[in-house]
This record gives C-alpha cells, sequence and structure tokens, in this order.
C-alpha cells in the first residue's frame, strides 16, 4: 500500500491496468536487451500482450503453424519462413507461450524432434546478439504427477539441452506460480531457490509441507508452469 | 528496462555479475506491470510491481527487495524508512533499508530479518503471553512512531492535532450507500465528529501479524509501505488487536474445516465490534485496548471516534483498491455493528476503561 492522496475518487481504470497480467514483469529477469522489437509466436492473451507493449517499439505476430511448415520445407529463403519474412538478427525479443503445446498433437515432446530444434535454431536466428527467446508452457512435472496426465508440458531439462544445442549461449530456468488474486511468483529451477520460497510464504499459507517437499529434491512438482529464458 | 533491475541491485551493493546471481533471486509478489504507462499518485499505484528475495550462495535470504513505480509519494516513503532505520534506537526493530531508483521504477531494499512471523504463532498463543506480546509491539510501534516524527518533521505539516472528521470525509464517499446505509453512515460519521480534534500520532497503518517478527529476542516490524499516512491515534492498536482477534477465531474456522464440522463452528466470523463490547472479547484484547487509550491520554469518546475513524478508513481503502468483498465484508459489518452499538447507547467502557468521556 502507499499513500493516498485524500479525497481521490475510485480509480476502476488504473486498477483494471494493474491487474493485467502481470506476467510481463518476467522480462525484469531478463539480461538487458534492446527495446525495438519483438516478435510473437502463437497465441498469447490480449492482457499479456499490452504487457509488452510498453517494453518495445515494435511486436510482430507469427503463428505456430507457420514456423512449423517452414521448418518442415527446410528452407529458409522460402516465403513464410520466418527468417524470410523478418530477416536475420532482426528480433530482441522471441516470446512463445504456446509454442510447445501447440507444435505437435501427438502427446510427445517436441524437445525430441529434431525439426523442434531446427525451429529453435530458426529463432535464435533472428535474434540480435544479446536478444532473448522467452518460452513457456505447463510445468510437465507438476501435470503429470499431480494430474497423472502425460503431454507436452515444459520439461526443463530437455528444454535447456535443446536449446543449447540449436545455438544459445545462455539458458535460465524458472517455475511460475499462478496465485489467487492474480498474483504470481517466479522461483529459479533450483532446489535452494524453491526451498527459500517456500519458507518465505509458508507462515501466511500454512503449508509447511510444501517447503519440506521442495527440500527433499521434489521441487520440479510444485508449479504448474515454467518457463525459459534463451540468450543468444 | 530489464538492465534496469540488474543495475538498481548493482546500485544496491550486489554483485549481479557473479556466476549463478539470477538463480539466487525470487520474484516473490508480483503484481501488475512495470513500467507503469502512467504514474498516478493512489494507493492502487502503489500495489503494482513485485517483490524480490535475493539469497546468498548457500540459498539463505539476504536481502528483500521492493520494486514500484518511482511515484514521488513511494520515493519519499523509501526514504524515509531508509532514514529512520538508520536511527540507532530502531535498529533492533526495523530492518536496515536503503533505496535506489531509475526512470521506470525505484526499489526499497532492506537487509531480510530471519524471524519468525507473528502471524505464525499469534494464533496459539497463550493469552498472557499474547498480552505482553501486544503491548511490546505496540510500545515499539510508540517509539519508531517518536523517532519517525523527528526523521521527518514534515510529516505533521506543521500541524500538532487532526481533526479526524474532516480527514476522513473521504472515506463516506468512497463507501457507496449500498454497503454503508446511509443512516449508520450518519451515526458513525458523528461518532468521528464527538471525537472533534485530538493529537497526531503517525501510524504504521498495516500493523496485523504478517508485519511482525521475533527475532533475536526484539520485535521486528515490518513494511513500512504507509508508514506516516494515518495520523489518528489508536489506528496501529485497532488494526493489530483487530487482525489478532480474526486469526484466532480462525484458527477455529481451520478447525472446523479439518474436521468437516461446521455445525461446531461458524463459518462466518462474528462481528469484532460484537465481541468487543460483550463479555465473549478475550481480557487480554479489551485490557490492550484499554491500555493503548491512556497511553494516548484519549477519553472514551475520542477512542470510539478513532474506532469508527479506523473502520471507515480501512474499508473505503481496501474497497477503493477493489479487493475482493470477503476482505471488505467484515470491516463493513464492525461499521454496521458500530453505528447500531453506538445508536443503542453503548459507550464501549468495558472495552476502553472507564475513563470519564
Amino acid at each position: 500500500m502507499t499513500h493516498a492522496a485524500h479525497g481521490h475518487a475510485s480509480h476502476p481504470t488504473a486498477d483494471a491496468e494493474a491487474r493485467l497480467n502481470p506476467a510481463a514483469n518476467w522480462l525484469w529477469f531478463a539480461p538487458a536487451i534492446g527495446h525495438t522489437s519483438a516478435l510473437v509466436i502463437g497465441d498469447i492473451s490480449p492482457s499479456y500482450l499490452r504487457g509488452l507493449s510498453p517494453h518495445f517499439e515494435r511486436i510482430e505476430r507469427i503463428p505456430v503453424a507457420s514456423l512449423y511448415r517452414a521448418v518442415v520445407r527446410s528452407d529458409p529463403r522460402a516465403p513464410g519462413s520466418i527468417r524470410f519474412v523478418f530477416g536475420e538478427a532482426s528480433m530482441d525479443f522471441v516470446i512463445a507461450t504456446d509454442l510447445v503445446s501447440g507444435w505437435s498433437d501427438s502427446g510427445r515432446s517436441p524437445f525430441r524432434d529434431p525439426r523442434f530444434v531446427a525451429a529453435l535454431t530458426d529463432i535464435r536466428r533472428l535474434l540480435r546478439p544479446g536478444g532473448v527467446l522467452f518460452l513457456s508452457g505447463h510445468n510437465a512435472r507438476w501435470h503429470r504427477r499431480l494430474l497423472r496426465r502425460q503431454g507436452p508440458g515444459l520439461r526443463l531439462g530437455e528444454a535447456k539441452r535443446a536449446l543449447m544445442r540449436a545455438g544459445f549461449a545462455e539458458t535460465r530456468a524458472y517455475f511460475v506460480e499462478p496465485s489467487v488474486g492474480d498474483v504470481a511468483a517466479v522461483v529459479p529451477a533450483c532446489r535452494q531457490a524453491a526451498v527459500a520460497y517456500e519458507r518465505e510464504r509458508a507462515p501466511r499459507h500454512g503449508v509447511p509441507w510444501r517447503a519440506l517437499w521442495a527440500a527433499g529434491a521434489l521441487y520440479e512438482s510444485l508449479y504448474p508452469d515454467a518457463f525459459v529464458l534463451a540468450i543468444t | 528496462m530489464n538492465s534496469d533491475f540488474a543495475a538498481l541491485l548493482e546500485r544496491a551493493g550486489l554483485d549481479t555479475r557473479e556466476r549463478g546471481f539470477w538463480k539466487r533471486v525470487v520474484m516473490v509478489d508480483n503484481r501488475g506491470l512495470l513500467p507503469a504507462p502512467r504514474l498516478d499518485e493512489d494507493d492502487v499505484m502503489g500495489l503494482r510491481g513485485f517483490n524480490a528475495l535475493v539469497l546468498d550462495r548457500n540459498g539463505v535470504p539476504t536481502h528483500y527487495c521492493k520494486c514500484r513505480p518511482a511515484t514521488k509519494e513511494w520515493i519519499r516513503q523509501t526514504e524515509l524508512w531508509a532514514r529512520m532505520s538508520m536511527e540507532p534506537a530502531l535498529r533492533q526493530m526495523i530492518p536496515c533499508a536503503w533505496g535506489v531508483g531509475s526512470a521506470d521504477v525505484h526499489m526499497s531494499i532492506s537487509n531480510y530479518v530471519p524471524g519468525r512471523v507473528f502471524e505464525s504463532t499469534v494464533s496459539w498463543m497463550r493469552l498472557a503471553k499474547l498480552g505482553v506480546a501486544l503491548h511490546e509491539i505496540l510500545q515499539a510501534m510508540e517509539t519508531i512512531s517518536q523517532y519517525g516524527a523527528v526523521v521527518d518533521p514534515d510529516a505533521f505539516q506543521g500541524q500538532t492535532h487532526i481533526d479526524m472528521g474532516a480527514d476522513v470525509e473521504w472515506a463516506f464517499d468512497a463507501i457507496p450507500p449500498p454497503l454503508l446505509a446511509r443512516d449508520q453512515a450518519a451515526v458513525v460519521r458523528d461518532a468521528i465528529a464527538e471525537a472533534g480534534i485530538v493529537h497526531r500520532v503517525l501510524q504504521h497503518g498495516d500493523l496485523w501479524p504478517r508485519n511482525i517478527l521475533r527475532h533475536d529476542g526484539h520485535w521486528w516490524l515490518l513494511d513500512f509501505d504507509t508508514f506516516g499516512r494515518t495520523q489518528a491515534p489508536m489506528y496501529d492498536a485497532f488494526h493489530l488487536v483487530r487482525s489478532c482477534w480474526a486469526l484466532r477465531q480462525g484458527r477455529l474456522q481451520r478447525v472446523s474445516r479439518l474436521t468437516q464440522s461446521p455445525v461446531w463452528f461458524p463459518s462466518r466470523l462474528p462481528s469484532w465490534i460484537d465481541c468487543l463490547r460483550s463479555s465473549a472479547m478475550k481480557q487480554v484484547e479489551r485490557h490492550t485496548l484499554a491500555w493503548a487509550r491512556a497511553r494516548q491520554g484519549l477519553t472514551r469518546t475520542e477512542a470510539v471516534g478513532a474506532l469508527a475513524f479506523y473502520l471507515i478508513d480501512m474499508a473505503a481503502r481496501m474497497y477503493r483498491r477493489q479487493l475482493r468483498m470477503q476482505y471488505v465484508e467484515p470491516y463493513l459489518n464492525d461499521l454496521s455493528a458500530l453505528a447500531e452499538c453506538l445508536s443503542a447507547g453503548e459507550t464501549f467502557a468495558g472495552a476502553f476503561g472507564d475513563a470519564a468521556s
């Protein structure tokens, strides 16, 4: 809370803006990147898109299917190829929130698909030096353990290895916890961070078992969503 | 933008280029986009941004950061907190804090105090121990308030007294009539007006058990985001006693959820005001309020006015921030109950002691 000027009228518009999906704050965890252009691959929620807009002068969009088709054709000069459309080293930031789930309906992990790694390589070439790919999805371990559901979720280990194979210089993996009131926590994907976060929240939520779970190396199953920042 | 956070952390004294540093930064409270499209000096703007926990190489938290839009009020507040935390007398009450900023964001960073959150113990404390704790916490807050007035002489804006009625008039406009009936609002307004003009005291503004830690034999108070915003006496005492009461009531609800026996315990909390005037209110809570009233040198009428001020102010701020009604409703219920009690001639002598009105 902050000091309020007494007498201020109610400000629903400002509040509605404040309640925008704060996912774009994850950008603050990325290293310094340019502000010129960003590319959104696939679907993205309107509020999320609005969240990106203060950060970039230009935001382009392409569907996952066109990326898939371009990779299948294996011709970077072909119309439809993202490198043909946008040019190499043309983007500061690429964001893909449904690329992993939308790549294939086979239920198989896309990271085992060489064409997916080829697509990641294409994306890497689109990025300027120091540019960042934001790749997010459901945390496969959380879904498998809690919902007993296999699917093309984000397996952080596989994702990091695939991104390194695609030529990215550095990867940073995070878990995401949406919460009531649109609050999200972003926890680095390592045990120490998960334990510290769970201990920090335990007194208010009364769930010390989660801290124990995190300490017991099951931290990867605690959070429903995940993302990787891949840096060129 | 992104470089700003790293730059802010660097300026705050952390080495972000250290290998693996970004594995040790946890975003714990992410509540609205930064940078803000525009800066408004209001409650909602102060909720934007995120908090981050910084860990050392062993995973032990060392710093707590709050990143908010760079509003004048937030910058002023962080600077005040920083100056207060440097006061030798407050060094074991307030975590050492400092602030750094950029065009888009201003960050308050403080040393992490490990300790045990009062919230985690208050539900199960013995009454005698709770009474001692409440007195010690309010005394600590009193000390902080006194030093706050010294560190920031402008906080009172040259006025030693506050007209509570005028100060809280905005809150009556903020709550629409369906939520607080006009006749009830009138009774509450009259009670505040009857209290008249009282001396100003800087209040924490959000003194409840989650913002209180026990560490190394001392009570540590956290979250000075709204310190000094409210200057009506006893505001913190009411908020602390009321939130402790609610947590202890909630304990019964948690038990009832665990035992699946809603018949034993009501699913809704009873009104705090009803408890305050009845013998159901524990002695320790009454004693604390009577003690706080005496320390502030208020008459019973002034204390009742301060109680009405607290309830309407808190309800209006929560409503204005568009919090879910489940959080606002208990305060509205208390306001209605207070209005009914006052209409029925209740003096709250039991709650505030027998000081002459």
